[in-house]
């Protein structure tokens, strides 16, 4: 008899109520570990307070979120998941930090608040600077990096904690295509290594060449499953009021073609 | 003229500033980075009514300053979680309270002789043994307490979202950062005063960050700037007959600006186009 695989992340009707008005409705979705789920959705439609009531920062009105079995607030559950945050919302460039001091402290909540750095940290802290390909950058200061080595230090962050799963909120909004680029890249290769993947992005056309599955949401679920859900655009015309508006985000056409397919 | 060292109340001022140059930066580099310099104001205030009430209680100033700021901590913390009032606001709301609340109790103690400028400006000068040590015990708290947690207080210094989703005790790590503030400005009345307490905490910080450099070394810098102000303040206001907590404070802004200006010339030596 095959052994069922725990989900990595199972949500059991997630209502989110924000000042009387519901953000999302009785959301329910599995994730299975390994995946490289888009979460997508217009502005305000709920995508990244799903986020943080995954990540159990919010606390849902009502329903459940379960990672790898356990309650999301459970420190053991907590410990699976490595965060990156909005790059608006990232931390001061004033700062005073290298990016080592800023990749060390993924490992703070790892090895106990009162105890110090042992030889385990330091071989995930060089490993989250290998995957994230930015160990040029060890002792240089936040404050003189660019935005999109900034993110892979933040990436790097979340990596030193040895997480399972990484939980991205529009992580590269802003930054020039090549940060882009490399940043896709570099998650592509740690989904590729098991990694489960769940990013909050605006960017639709681009996170359909690279995620496996959707969570399409407009205050409701609309959409979620396969990779058909992100690229046939039938779904994220229903997640807009019109099509002028799908267009101009997102770059679909009324048909659901990306604008790319017009050459 | 006699060396300042030859006089005992010199040695003691010198004591008591060079325990708050170590443990003023070395709480205050969190409260800077935080931008959490109203809340170490509000305290300052706060601190003010502490020693007032302190003195109907027999209690001495540092230990009243210290339990009126921690109560003030718990006050904010429950106003702010109810949501009612913006965060601002609340911290405001203690810290005219806290300033009126010590004006009017030392108001009410004149006829003991009681000396608000002291309080207000700092008397270093008139430190006693006693307060030396009281003050050396709780400054080897807070540093102690600040080494033992100096990396999830970093943590959460640099992301307070990221630090909660990884499941550290933000709440608890924020109100014991809180009060190793409240320690800190207890320990400082005597030296600068309440109302020049935040310059100790923030003026030594802001110059080492002028050289851009990792969280430790500007901490380093800092704890150095911050000796070196209090211990050129203490020798300057002797022989030139100054307020000793000001000139204190006028040393670290001094130390400030060069600080600005060599960085500056460090980084036009680093990228000569930008010149």
């Amino acid at each position: 008899m095959p052994v069922k695989k725990t989900a990595a992340i199972e949500a059991k009707g997630l209502t989110y109520v924000r000042n009387g008005e519901a953000l999302f409705e009785n959301f329910s979705f599995t994730i299975a570990p390994g995946s490289y789920v888009a979460v997508i959705g217009p502005n305000g439609g709920g995508k990244s307070t799903l986020l943080r009531v995954l990540l159990g920062l919010l606390e849902p009105t009502k329903g459940s979120v379960r990672v790898f079995g356990l309650p999301c607030g459970d420190m053991h559950a907590r410990r699976r998941i490595g965060f990156v945050a909005q790059r608006g919302g990232l931390i001061d460039p004033s700062f005073p930090a290298t990016s080592e001091e800023v990749v060390a402290a993924g490992r703070t909540q790892v090895r106990g608040l009162l105890a110090r750095p042992s030889a385990s940290d330091e071989k995930a802290i060089d490993a989250a600077f290998d995957a994230t390909n930015i160990g040029h950058l060890r002792h240089r200061v936040i404050a003189s990096l660019s935005g999109g080595e900034r993110q892979r230090v933040l990436l790097a962050r979340a990596l030193a904690a040895e997480p399972d799963i990484l939980m991205l909120d529009e992580p590269i909004e802003g930054l020039d295509p090549g940060s882009r680029e490399e940043f896709y890249a570099t998650l592509k290769a740690l989904n590729k290594k098991g990694k489960t993947i769940i990013f909050v992005s605006h960017d639709v056309h681009r996170i359909a060449k690279e995620a496996d599955s959707a969570l399409c949401l407009r205050h409701e679920l609309v959409c979620h499953g396969e990779k058909a859900c992100v690229v046939t655009g039938s779904a994220m015309k229903n997640l807009h009021h019109d099509h002028n508006d799908l267009e101009a985000h997102h770059g679909f056409h009324e048909n659901g073609e990306p604008h790319g397919n017009d050459h | 003229m006699p060396n300042f060292l030859d006089y005992e109340f010199m040695r003691r001022a010198l004591e008591a500033g060079l325990v708050l140059s170590i443990v003023a930066p070395t709480i205050g580099i969190f409260f800077v980075v935080r931008r959490y310099s109203a809340m170490a104001d509000t305290l300052a205030h706060v601190s003010l009514a502490g020693v007032a009430a302190g003195m109907f209680f027999g209690l001495s100033s540092l230990w009243s300053a210290l339990i009126a700021c921690v109560i003030a901590i718990l006050g904010i913390e429950r106003l702010r979680e109810r949501r009612t009032l913006a965060s601002d606001t609340v911290v405001s709301l203690f810290l005219f309270g806290g300033l009126a609340t010590g004006v009017v109790l030392l108001g009410l103690r004149r006829s003991a002789g009681i000396n608000i400028a002291s309080f207000l400006f700092g008397s270093v000068l008139t430190v006693t043994g006693d307060e030396v040590r009281n003050i050396a015990v709780l400054g080897a708290l807070a540093l102690a307490v600040a080494a033992l947690l100096w990396e999830p207080f970093f943590a959460v210094s640099l992301d307070e979202d990221v630090a909660q989703a990884a499941g550290l005790p933000v709440k608890t790590l924020n109100r014991l950062l809180a009060v190793l503030g409240a320690a800190t400005i207890a320990i400082s009345i005597h030296v600068v005063g309440v109302l020049l307490i935040g310059a100790l905490m923030v003026i030594p910080v802001l110059a080492a960050m002028q050289f851009r450099l990792g969280f430790r070394a500007t901490w380093a810098i800092a704890t150095a700037v911050s000796a070196l102000s209090t211990v050129t303040g203490l020798i300057l206001s002797y022989y030139l007959n100054l307020a000793s907590g000001a000139t204190v404070v006028l040393c670290a802004v001094a130390f400030f600006l060069v600080s600005m200006a060599v960085a500056a010339g460090l980084a036009g030596k680093r990228h000569p186009a930008r010149q």
